[in-house]
């Protein structure tokens, strides 16, 4: 049987001999190590770097609240860059913000102050006036942002300019977390006469032009304020495929392969091709809508749960680039319950669980789309697990428009993929009843209380413990199946310097911190 | 007798019968292509939004794209922007892709026409050489390769011709064609040696064994048998006999190998990130971008009626028959 998986596995990977560059455990404790080039030397500057990456076409936008594409975040970063940003132990670091700190003892308001000195592309220094401009455009319903509903509790009329850089926030409720919140991927500051036809931010790289689905040029912000960039311009170039995309980098078309596949690393790797890993940057849940049958049934959630072999699926789906999971996300934040054991398949527990059920020859479809490498992997994998335990599993694959169109957030068994960040962030992406991606409409209502409470709790200690009482409900009937993280795989020429294998990002390439590259 | 032969009035009137009715078959094509396009079981708003498609987003964006019109008053607006030039805009754009569109159909012109420059002649020259030395050493060899090239599919060459001489064995070629949009290929010669060599090696083979065949009849036919007779030389009988008789049936297969080319263009563009009407296409139906899928499928139904009439057109003029009689 084992056999039978990896080259099934292997097929939907679509690389011949993967599984003998397959490396157990790559993740927790390697040390981390600098991508390619001179070791030490110092850095120069110069240079045009290209980066290649997958998942664009042409619907990609520039536009930093209309963010949908690996390709457009890596440009948004480097025109406009972030607010803030999580580090590798998930703790909120500002960035274009100097600090965001509540102004009241219950955090009902927060201040947000800029940093001193903040100069966009055009001369103009950033003030507080931007900083409201920029948030109420992205909490604008009209711009079809998804930026209010990783901000619900902002009422954007409220925003009230203090000095020259700082904004008061007036939240809805207590938000212990609201800095947390607030450093996403879309809370930029763009000058109040923004056009995004010639778009004017802050970040390191200054905009020069833009074909979408082809390639967008970018050139060296002199007064970035954390040091402008080594090199002296970006280029990011999209592809259609991976295969494509390896074939440039090795050909010396482009600098660095981001996005890649397991398979596609693989390949890379064994042409000598030095991969940049940022260890478990996410997870694909397989999401089980505990309102309707037969999830609705906290049997049959567990039953799933101890059908997967969650080593066997970090092996066949992700080539060992990536870590067991225990059904809970959040592994890096403080209350990560750590005290419960790894479950581990037990499919006679399995069997039981489903005929207590009256489940005995269950038959269910299992919804995927390749629209990112891993989700229709790991639902073959779990379909050929779940034989051993009398169930059969349809993996039912479409294309990426079909699938959000059709089965996304409606079919009763299917999958996704979320960045590793925060744990209250992730809750409030996919765990609430306003969650934008709430594919399983988990509501639970003591699970919401103690959400209601994390927020009121400003004790970060007092709030840990409120965490960990969450994630136990979770673990005990959750409607995911959290059965392993992945790692970032991005593959670099040996030109590229400066960015680290083994650290720990929301995002890869060191949180898209591309100014920090240099080319040797 | 003499008169009516030299009258060209049949033939005109013959051209223009197939000139409507290509135009008919484009008529037909666009309606097809229309109704596929609403049969696709997504719209453009849901495919741009993907997964942050919820229902008032789509909504808004089937708004701002004005999606809500009539299927038939759709079809309407779009045929009659068409005759009059103009071809609309790109939904995912959102701007007009003219431009973007002449562009990506010269790249894959001069692809076809380059790698068709090379194929058609060396396809003629080793079917003649292997029909004139047949069950030789060298045409048993050239059979054999010929056969083993036709079993392999063109991504699988192109994999294969990338390993070899761009990216593992050799670094001769570039792999990708990373050439800017809107900018000529034919200033990134570079960029297209593995797409043409892919194409080339896609379809001499098969091409080879056509002419090959037809030769070989050809030299089996009576009137070769004669000439043998008279004691012309086996190399005057291929050129001034066979050759002109089996050109007929060669122009009309290298027509369907033209056409198959047009399409393997397509393939091959995906493969090497060409950036042509192939991968113009393929973006096009994976963001549901009806204006684009309608007018690049245009392009490509013109260009192989075109084909097709070409081939007609030259049959005629080397068939001393058809040429002289009357044309039906």
């Amino acid at each position: 049987m084992t056999a039978s998986l990896s080259r099934r596995s292997l097929m939907g990977a679509g690389a011949i001999g993967l599984a003998a560059f397959a490396v157990p455990g790559l993740t927790s404790c390697s040390t981390s190590s600098e991508s390619p080039g001179p070791k030490g030397a110092k850095p120069v500057t110069g240079g045009s770097l290209r980066v290649g990456l997958t998942g664009g076409g042409s619907t990609e936008s520039l536009d930093p609240h209309f963010q949908f594409l690996a390709p457009d975040l890596v440009r948004s970063f480097a025109l406009y860059a972030y607010l803030g940003e999580h580090d590798g132990q998930a703790k909120p670091s500002p960035l274009l913000a100097e600090s965001v700190e509540p102004s009241d003892a219950k955090a009902t308001t927060w201040d947000i102050r800029l940093r001193k000195g903040l100069e966009f592309h055009n001369g103009k220094t950033v003030s507080s006036d931007d900083l409201i401009f920029s948030l109420r455009r992205m909490l604008d319903p009209a711009m079809q942002s998804s930026g209010a509903l990783l901000l619900p509790w902002v009422d954007a009329q409220s925003l009230k300019a203090m000095d020259e850089r700082t904004v008061r926030v007036t939240l809805d409720r207590s938000v212990s977390i609201f800095d947390e919140a607030l450093f996403n991927f879309l809370t930029t500051v763009l000058p109040v006469d923004f056009d995004p036809a010639n778009p004017v931010g802050a970040g390191p790289f200054k905009f020069d032009s833009f074909t979408p689905g082809d390639r967008s040029v970018f050139t060296r912000f002199d007064n970035y304020f954390a040091g402008s960039s080594y090199v002296d311009q970006l280029e990011v170039i999209t592809f259609n495929d991976d295969t494509a995309q390896i074939n440039a980098l090795l050909g010396s078309e482009i600098d660095i392969a981001g996005g890649l596949s397991p398979a596609g690393a693989a390949v890379g790797e064994q042409s000598g091709i030095t991969v940049v890993t940022t260890p478990s940057m996410g997870w694909q849940p397989l999401t089980m809508r505990m309102d309707v049958a037969p999830f609705d049934d906290p049997q049959v959630r567990a039953a799933f749960r101890l059908i997967a072999d969650r080593d066997q699926i970090v092996e066949q789906t992700y080539s060992g680039r990536g870590a067991a999971r225990n059904d809970m996300y959040g592994w890096d934040s403080d209350g990560y319950l750590a005290d419960v054991d790894q479950r581990a398949q037990d499919l006679e527990e399995a069997r039981a669980l489903l005929e207590a059920a009256g489940l005995t020859d269950l038959t269910i479809d299992l919804q995927t789309t390749p629209a990112l490498p891993g989700q229709v992997e790991i639902c073959q994998v779990f379909a050929e697990q779940a034989k051993a335990a009398g169930v059969t599993v349809n993996v039912n694959k479409s294309t990426p428009d079909v699938y959000y169109a059709k089965h996304y957030l409606s079919a009763e068994f299917a999958t996704d993929t979320f960045a590793n960040v925060p744990y209250l962030n992730n809750t409030l992406q996919c765990q609430l009843s306003t969650s934008p991606y709430n594919a399983t409409h988990w509501s639970d209502d003591e699970f919401n209380a103690l959400y209601d409470k994390a927020l009121s709790t400003t004790d970060a200690a007092a709030r840990a413990a409120v965490i960990e009482d969450m994630q136990r409900i979770q673990h005990e009937r959750g409607s995911l199946l959290i059965a392993a993280s992945f790692d970032g795989l991005d593959a670099t020429s040996t030109q590229v310097n400066g960015l680290r294998s083994n650290e720990s990002w929301a995002f890869p390439m060191n949180g898209y911190h591309l100014e920090r590259v240099w080319l040797s | 007798m003499a008169v009516v032969t030299r009258d060209a009035a049949p033939r005109v009137h013959w051209l223009v019968r197939r000139l409507l009715a290509s135009l008919a078959v484009l008529f037909v094509v666009s309606l097809v292509v229309f109704a596929a396009t609403q049969a696709l079981p997504s719209d453009p708003a849901e495919a741009i939004l993907g997964r942050d498609a919820t229902p008032e987003r789509v909504a808004a964006l089937r708004d701002q794209l004005n999606l809500d019109r009539s299927l038939p008053s759709q079809y309407v607006s779009w045929l009659g922007g068409i005759l009059q030039g103009d071809l609309g805009e790109s939904l995912t754009r959102r701007a007009p892709f003219a431009d973007a569109l002449v562009s990506r159909f010269s790249n894959s012109f001069v692809l076809f026409a380059v790698a068709s420059l090379i194929a058609v002649p060396l396809s003629l020259v080793f079917g003649v050489l292997g029909a004139t030395r047949r069950d030789s050493w060298g045409d048993r060899v050239g059979v054999t390769v010929s056969l083993l090239l036709s079993a392999v599919p063109e991504f699988v060459i192109g994999v294969l011709l990338t390993l070899l001489l761009a990216t593992t064995v050799f670094h001769i070629f570039t792999p990708v064609a990373l050439v800017p949009e809107g900018e000529s290929i034919l200033k990134h010669p570079e960029a297209m040696a593995l797409p043409v060599l892919t194409l080339v090696l896609a379809v001499v083979p098969y091409l080879n064994r056509l002419v090959r065949a037809a030769m070989t009849d050809t030299l089996g036919a009576d009137y070769v048998q004669m000439a043998r007779l008279k004691g012309i030389s086996e190399s005057q009988i291929a050129r001034r006999h066979a050759l002109p008789n089996t050109l007929i049936p060669v122009v009309q297969a290298s027509a369907l190998v033209m056409a198959y080319l047009f399409s393997g263009v397509l393939v091959v563009e995906f493969l090497f990130r060409y950036p042509g009407l192939g991968t113009m296409l393929a973006d096009a139906v994976a963001n549901r971008d009806l204006p684009v899928i309608q007018a690049v499928t245009l392009v490509y139904a013109a260009s192989i009626v075109l084909l097709n009439l070409s081939a007609d057109v030259l049959t005629i003029w080397l068939s001393p028959r058809l040429r002289t009689g009357d044309v039906r």
